[in-house]
């Protein structure tokens, strides 16, 4: 509950950001940007900067809450980072192209904050702080994509060694079968193993590719917050899936003893 | 001669419950691992520089590894535990950013 509503304040503080953006395109033809007041956000991590420029939206309180948004987008990509470095079941090429990814949203992030460290004015900073959530979609796209990618090849691990499993506890029951042994159970508990082995491998088949083709650009456009929700529901199912095939080869196992 | 072989036998007992005993507690006090802390951040950003110790809920804390057997398929399904272990800790973490209300 105490997560959930820090996570709430969290976007409430990031809603702000693309309050930012709205007001920017409003003053595009406004011909005083400077009168619209920026959203209070009263906690967060940049809570401190967002009540500065919202008290006064000088250059200097803008672009110190540029350089606190962006910093805690570096941490968390920081932290990501970190994530796919641990994550044991990530493939080689999954693993490369999420790094590349943090890599390039890093070094975007980071010619962004030397735009905005350069804006002079008002106008350029509210036209320039926006982007830190457009551009690049850290919280809606890039941390759900990675844990997602990691879910989705732990998940395509699991169906490997099912599968290897399954091979050994055929193996199993013949040699059992040829000593005279009632092998009715074991049987049934393999073959409800390999039904579940393959439909969740159906499931997850391809998943990983079809979330690293997603872009901020995607998001913007609509195309990727589905995307991501409907990888989340197949890997849930997927996960059931995994789960009731390990309980069968545990039955299996346990038949043959 | 006999005694003395029935006290190193003895002495031996002793050392052998001093280990085991030292292994139990070790395996029923596993610390949080890093990966703990560190997801922590990635879904809450801290509200201020200073972050407090993060301290997981005992139902959190990961399970002490299995011990190993020489059974390979069982082997297998320890591995295969693991797998989805991975999965139940990336799934929670997605499951998180996706509820997340704004960027």
């Amino acid at each position: 509950m105490l997560h959930a509503i820090r996570r709430a304040v969290v976007g409430l503080a990031a809603s702000a950001l693309l309050t930012v953006a709205g007001s920017g395109a409003a003053f595009a033809a406004s011909p005083a940007p400077t009168t619209t007041p920026l959203p209070v956000v009263r906690s967060g991590p940049c809570a401190t900067a967002w009540q500065q420029a919202h008290a006064d939206p000088s250059v200097a309180n803008l672009d110190a809450l540029g350089d606190c948004e962006i910093g805690r987008r570096f941490a968390t990509l920081d932290t990501l980072g970190a994530r796919i470095a641990a994550a044991a079941n990530l493939t080689a090429a999954d693993r490369s192209a999420l790094a590349a990814e943090l890599a390039a949203t890093r070094s975007g992030l980071a010619g962004l904050k030397a735009t905005i460290d350069a804006d002079s004015t008002v106008g350029q900073l509210r036209t320039d702080l926006p982007k830190i959530a457009t551009d690049y979609r850290v919280y809606l796209l890039v941390v759900p994509q990675v844990h997602l990618v990691i879910a989705a090849d732990a998940e395509t691990a699991a169906v490997a060694r099912l599968r290897e499993l399954s091979t050994d506890l055929a193996a199993r029951i013949a040699r059992a079968q040829a000593a005279g042994r009632d092998v009715t159970g074991a049987q049934a508990d393999l073959a409800a193993m390999n039904g579940a082995i393959t439909d969740a491998a159906v499931q997850v088949q391809g998943l990983s590719a079809q979330l690293l083709t997603l872009t901020p650009a995607r998001w913007n456009a609509g195309a990727a917050g589905p995307v991501l929700q409907h990888a989340r529901s197949v890997e849930v199912s997927a996960h059931d899936l995994l789960s009731a095939a390990r309980a069968d080869a545990a039955a299996c196992l346990a038949a043959l003893r | 001669m006999h005694v003395q072989a029935l006290r190193r036998t003895a002495a031996r007992l002793v050392l052998l419950t001093v280990v085991a005993s030292g292994c139990g507690a070790g395996a029923t006090t596993a610390a949080p691992t890093h990966a703990d802390v560190s997801m922590a951040a990635v879904s809450e950003p801290p509200a201020s520089p200073v972050r407090p110790p993060v301290s997981p809920a005992p139902s959190s804390r990961p399970t002490p590894p299995p011990a190993a057997t020489s059974d390979p398929d069982l082997a297998l399904l320890q591995r295969i535990d693991s797998d989805l272990s991975s999965y139940d800790e990336a799934a929670r973490n997605a499951a998180g950013a996706l509820a997340s209300p704004g960027e």
